[in-house]
């Protein structure tokens, strides 16, 4: 099966002042095209650098990083740009979406970086809403949706542009247990019948265990991995 | 949902106060149109104004009368083409607040001196002929309902006036434009006191290179009499009545300057913050793989769209404003001022200044955050 995430030897320092702080030191790791894969790791271990760093967020110190055989870690900031609108869609612990648009607008908002039509859009936006079951909210603002509505909205709009990788931040760490399991559901189902392939940041063990893998992450190092029930 | 969308979504972000800063900038460009129109309305009467025609008045401060025998001497000094009498008395037309101007002359040696006055030859012939005769500038006889036969009878401070309507002329200096010419020998007889004096002597030049000298020549002609005169070209003379009221083009620059400083301020301090409230939204644009340039762009189209549309409906305000601020200067001949191209261009001109120089620094801070320290709070 094709690899879709690679990082050999990656390595991430930030500076403070005077200070270097390594954040991440000489990860490898892989992750299948389709497969679900969480990072856990206690605060301040570098799993969300870690993440960022596959979402073409930030760029390694050194080390290379390889999503579906192209390297992203030699791409300049304009090439990384326009290669997150194409192949990452991100899903946020606090959703992070438009509060002054409506959720279909918010699904559509990536879309307005394609040659699509207005009408495509809002078609392709609709159909996103549809596919997390939020169609009948589509003119409901944020502020007019519970938190599992808006992190579905979130979800729509990280799918909208038909990404080859999800890239999740806690996306369930501002829900409760219900809505998280609804939100970790419809994931793990994008994951399945989508052919997704998700990389997911979670404190949660319930959420990791969704995942069909799970890598520990502790002080910049990738620690152990363990098999999940979405195996 | 477009660009365009996602610009009005951030203006409606806080609808009160994108209102209120648009508000500030409409005010701060009715003061700006109204000064930079007030301005060039100035510049464009200065550069109107004939030197070819010399104005004597009265060198003594407060505007003392000068001897009528003056226009028959002036008339005979080398160069001059032309000089008419000049005496200026304000006639009530049936309602003490209906004020006419009506200017006591020579018709005939007026129209010689302002060949640019456009009146029938033979309505002036007949007006020149008869000495209760009254030619009538063509706005006031349209005010008035005034034409040609029609009898007048004016109230003046020292007695009436009877003057006949027997022509109908058109000015093309807008303090003429309300203003009725009569014979000044008519005006001289029915005033109580000042008689055989005039308010000043308007004279035309053969050459207009030569118009300082015959003003110094009309001058030294009357040095050591009684009434010693002051003559001086028609621009010269509306810059010093400008300059009375201060140098017009530092007060309107310096007030210029204060506006935009705190125009750019103001703009820049409240798109600031609304930048500063969306940097976690421009971070998740920047995330979802918007180009620096569509933010930036983003960014100063908000700028513009508040500078510009307010900016527009300031000067709008200013230009319906400039008439009646004018009135309020009726002596130096603003009537007509207007907002001239000139300066709504200049209005425009500005506005995108104050939106580039505000937004310029917001836009590249809000295109060059870091992503994912943005995110992480």
């Amino acid at each position: 099966m094709l690899v879709m995430v690679s990082l050999q030897n990656v390595t991430k320092s930030y500076r403070r002042g005077h200070d270097s702080l390594t954040v991440l030191q000489s990860v490898s790791l892989q992750a299948r095209e389709g497969e679900f894969l969480a990072l856990m790791g206690p605060s301040g271990s570098g799993k969300t650098t870690l993440l960022n760093l596959i979402g073409g967020l930030s760029r390694p110190d050194s080390g290379e990083i390889l999503i579906a055989d192209e390297r992203i870690d030699r791409l300049s900031e304009q090439q990384l740009t326009r290669w997150r609108a194409r192949h990452v869609g991100f899903v946020f612990q606090f959703y992070n979406l438009l509060p002054v648009l409506t959720a279909e607008q918010n699904v559509e908002v990536p879309l307005l970086l394609t040659q699509l039509s207005r009408k495509d859009r809002r078609r392709r936006a609709s159909a996103s809403l549809e596919l997390v079951g939020l169609a009948d909210r589509a003119g409901h603002k944020p502020a007019e949706l519970s938190g599992g509505q808006q992190q579905r909205v979130a979800i729509a709009r990280a799918m909208v542009s038909d990404p080859t990788l999800l890239v999740c931040d806690e996306p369930t760490g501002d829900l409760d247990r219900k809505t998280a399991d609804e939100i970790l559901v419809l994931l793990q189902t994008l994951c399945r019948e989508r052919r997704k392939t998700i990389v997911l940041v979670t404190h949660d063990p319930r959420a990791a265990a969704v995942a069909e893998r799970t890598l520990h992450v502790d002080k910049g190092s990738i620690e152990r991995s363990a098999a999940g029930r979405g195996t | 949902m477009s660009y365009a969308g996602l610009v009005w979504a951030a203006l409606r972000r806080r609808p009160t106060r994108t209102v209120l800063t648009a508000l500030s900038v409409a005010a701060a460009f009715v003061v700006l149109g109204a000064l930079l129109g007030f301005n060039a309305g100035v510049s464009a009467l200065l550069d109107s104004q004939q030197a070819t025609v010399l104005r004597v008045v009265s060198r003594v401060a407060g505007g003392a009368p000068l001897p009528v025998a003056y226009t028959q001497r002036i008339q005979t000094v080398r160069g001059v083409a032309s000089a008419a009498s000049a005496v200026l008395v304000f006639g009530r037309y049936q309602r003490p607040r209906n004020v006419i101007p009506v200017l006591g002359t020579d018709m005939k040696a007026l129209f010689t001196i302002y060949p640019r006055f456009a009146v029938p030859a033979a309505q002036l012939a007949a007006a020149a002929s008869m000495p209760t005769a009254a030619l009538v500038a063509r706005e006031l006889a349209q005010q008035q309902h005034w034409k040609v036969g029609d009898r007048i009878a004016l109230r003046t401070a020292t007695g009436d006036l009877e003057l006949d309507v027997a022509g109908i002329y058109i000015p093309d200096d807008p303090e003429l434009a309300t203003w009725i010419i009569a014979n000044y020998d008519y005006i001289n007889a029915s005033r109580p006191r000042d008689k055989d004096t005039v308010m000043g002597i308007l004279a035309s030049v053969d050459d207009i290179a030569r118009a300082p000298e015959i003003s110094q020549a009309i001058d030294s002609l009357f040095e050591n009499s009684l009434y010693p005169t002051l003559t001086e070209t028609e621009r010269q003379y509306r810059v010093s009545q400008i300059n009375r009221i201060g140098d017009i083009g530092l007060v309107v620059n310096a007030i210029v300057a204060a506006v935009l400083f705190t125009l750019l301020f103001l703009t820049a301090n409240s798109l600031a913050q609304s930048v500063r409230e969306r940097m976690g939204e421009l971070a998740v644009l920047k995330a979802l793989g918007f180009p620096n340039a569509a933010l930036q762009a983003m960014v100063l189209t908000e700028a513009l769209a508040v500078c510009a549309t307010a900016g527009i409906a300031g000067l709008g305000i200013a230009a319906l404003l400039l008439p009646a601020l004018t009135s309020n200067f009726p002596t130096l001949g603003l009537r007509s001022l207007h907002l001239m191209h000139g300066a709504f261009l200049e209005c425009i001109g500005l506005s995108l200044i104050v939106a580039l120089a505000s937004g310029v620094p917001l836009a590249r801070k809000a295109s060059h955050a870091d992503v994912a320290k943005t995110l992480s709070g």
